[in-house]
């Protein structure tokens, strides 16, 4: 029952956060809901901590400095926000009371196969190889308190930092997580994850269905039965993004191609649709970013995305300088490229 | 070329797998394609769902993204950058909600539902599900091993050199514990000591003799063994050291 509790409490916490992390990006008068607010928040965190592992990394800066620092930034950035933007807040809890509850019944279907994905994610067993690496320098991070000083391997001091993890430090991340949640990581990593990230890769396909149907409450409900009932059957190839979110979402490429992967998807097909996008369009920078976080394939993937999106708006707006802001989009990443092939 | 347009298809019937989704996005891309003049949506997702089939299968990016990118082995994540189960999705839905009789679309919802149910593998199977046994999510067998090791003696550090099948599971349930080698060397060959390459290799041979076997631990300085039941040096471990647990099969011996 405490751990129930204390699951509660921790991601009640890191929700709020989050949310004030991502009032950051609203401005007063716009239509930003209140997920898609949090899901900035999160894609904020995550960039964040990117640029501040890397640079805790770099420094060779002992892991505690890193993870304290993270989350007194966090949390009174988060703090700030919720102060400058409590007129947006009062705007947001108006929509939430008037909102038509009753029409909430089509998302049932989708629901119910999604609550029991997130059971069978966190009750039952799935044992990967995989983990020797991933959740093991989760658990080698807060042993030694460094950052990939030693191998999660052998335990050995390593003469050199491994060049593709240091640029996407996820595992150190899950590291800093299972000591908020107060769990070893291989615990945190195995039962919590799934209870926290099988929902997130959700709501992005929630954004997408309300981007895609407008207020047709029973067309979203009916494509969030639809995705939820494929990634059920996705397991026809073990590379599936559907089978790698239904079995090991806690390994940062996972949470790259069934999350990030998706959601910046989401984001490149509002900068093409929507006009005024200008201003908005920084943000794929820090989606970006938190792609990296996850794998370093994010480092590749998200200018390729960004490339080929920003090729098509250009065509279909017959500008010549969105190559340009295409091609600042891409820097966060390019830089983080050279540096691995620097590192490497 | 032909090497990367070889490799190009087989990781395409990789990713196809048992089931028949990729030509159901496939299908799916092709009717967004004819709507696209209605909707800048379709336009945009018809559009970049086909620039990465391009660039997937064109043997010059393909091998610049093989090459310089991703690399070879894992060609196939390419495909986590098509909208598989989106597009289908949306195509779904939008046939579904085609009409406005409620009897026809609650037959176009259950046909489809059965369509994608066929058309793929139920993914809670007991080869990649099994019932829970401890919180770590490991094997049960690492859980005494570890707790063991800890326990007796007081050693300053240990270090373990482990079967295969457990030597990915000990670090994260204990992570004070050191290895000999790690699955790193089971799975790229790669020891990050000569040390570790040595043992590796005497406890890989199919014979191996007691001298060389005994020498090999003492060059390792490991303080822990554990061996399979039926591994070929096992009875050279039982005359040389301490056999401190026996567990599902695997024996773990004090070699300090």
């Amino acid at each position: 029952m405490m751990t129930v509790i204390k699951i509660f409490l921790a991601t009640a916490g890191l929700l709020v956060l989050a949310f004030g992390l991502g009032l950051l990006w609203v401005k007063e008068g716009r239509e930003d809901s209140s997920l898609e607010i949090l899901m900035k928040g999160i894609v904020t965190a995550f960039a964040a901590f990117e640029i501040a592992a890397l640079g805790a990394t770099a420094a060779n800066l002992p892991y505690h400095v890193l993870a304290l620092g993270y989350q007194g930034v966090v949390i009174l950035t988060a703090a700030g926000s919720f102060y400058v933007k409590r007129s947006i807040l009062r705007t947001l809890g108006k929509r939430i009371l008037q909102k038509q509850w009753k029409s909430c019944v089509w998302y049932l279907p989708a629901l119910l196969l999604i609550v029991f994905q997130v059971y069978v994610g966190t009750v039952d067993t799935h044992i990967d190889d995989d983990d020797a690496f991933y959740v093991a320098t989760a658990s080698t991070t807060l042993e030694t308190d460094s950052l990939f000083q030693y191998s999660s391997y052998t335990g050995e001091r390593m003469e050199e930092k491994p060049a593709r993890y240091v640029l996407s430090p996820f595992p150190v991340f899950i590291a800093m997580l299972s000591e908020i949640y107060r769990m070893p990581p291989a615990v945190f990593a195995h039962t919590c994850i799934p209870l926290l990230m099988i929902p997130l890769a959700y709501m992005v396909y929630f954004l997408f269905g309300r981007f895609l149907f407008g207020k047709s409450r029973k067309k979203r409900g009916i494509f969030l039965l639809l995705i939820a009932w494929m990634n059920l059957f996705g397991y026809y190839s073990i590379y599936t993004a559907s089978t790698f979110l239904l079995i090991r979402i806690w390994q940062g490429k996972a949470l790259l191609a069934s999350v990030f992967i998706p959601l910046l998807l989401f984001y490149l097909l509002k900068w093409y649709v929507e006009k005024k996008q200008q201003k908005k369009m920084w943000y794929l920078s820090v989606v970006s970013l938190a792609l990296a976080l996850c794998s370093s394939m994010g480092i590749f993937f998200a200018p390729l995305m960004i490339g080929v999106s920003g090729l098509l708006k250009c065509v279909k707006e017959r500008k010549s300088i969105i190559l340009f802001y295409t091609i600042l989009l891409c820097i966060p990443c390019g830089i983080l490229g050279v540096l691995y092939l620097f590192v490497k | 070329m032909k090497e990367i347009w070889d490799l190009t298809n087989d990781m395409w019937e990789l990713y196809r797998g048992q089931g028949w989704y990729l030509f159901c996005f496939l299908a799916a891309v092709v009717c967004l394609l004819l709507k696209r003049k209605e909707s800048k949506k379709a336009r945009f997702l018809s559009a970049y769902s086909i620039l990465m089939l391009f660039l997937f299968w064109c043997p010059v990016s393909a091998k610049l993204i093989m090459d310089y990118g991703i690399g070879r082995s894992v060609y196939w994540r390419m495909f986590w950058l098509f909208p598989i189960t989106l597009l289908i999705g949306w195509v779904l839905t939008v046939l579904v909600c085609s009409t406005r009789k409620k009897t026809i679309q609650t037959l176009l919802l259950a046909g489809s539902l059965v369509l994608t149910a066929a058309g793929g593998t139920w993914i809670y199977r007991e080869d990649v599900f099994q019932k829970t046994t401890n919180l770590y999510k490991i094997p049960q067998t690492v859980i005494p091993i570890c707790q063991k090791m800890r326990e007796y003696p007081q050693e300053e550090t240990i270090k373990a050199a482990v079967a295969d099948d457990l030597l990915s599971y000990i670090r994260q349930y204990d992570p004070g514990i050191h290895m000999v080698y790690g699955r790193n060397t089971t799975k790229d060959f790669q020891a990050e000591t000569m040390e570790a390459a040595v043992l590796y290799g005497v406890l890989h041979e199919e014979q191996q003799d007691r001298e060389t076997f005994v020498s090999a631990i003492e060059l390792s300085e490991c303080n822990f063994l554990v061996l399979k039941g039926d591994h070929p040096v096992k009875k050279w471990a039982d005359l040389e050291y301490e056999m401190l647990l026996e567990v599902d099969g695997y024996y773990l011996y004090y070699t300090g």
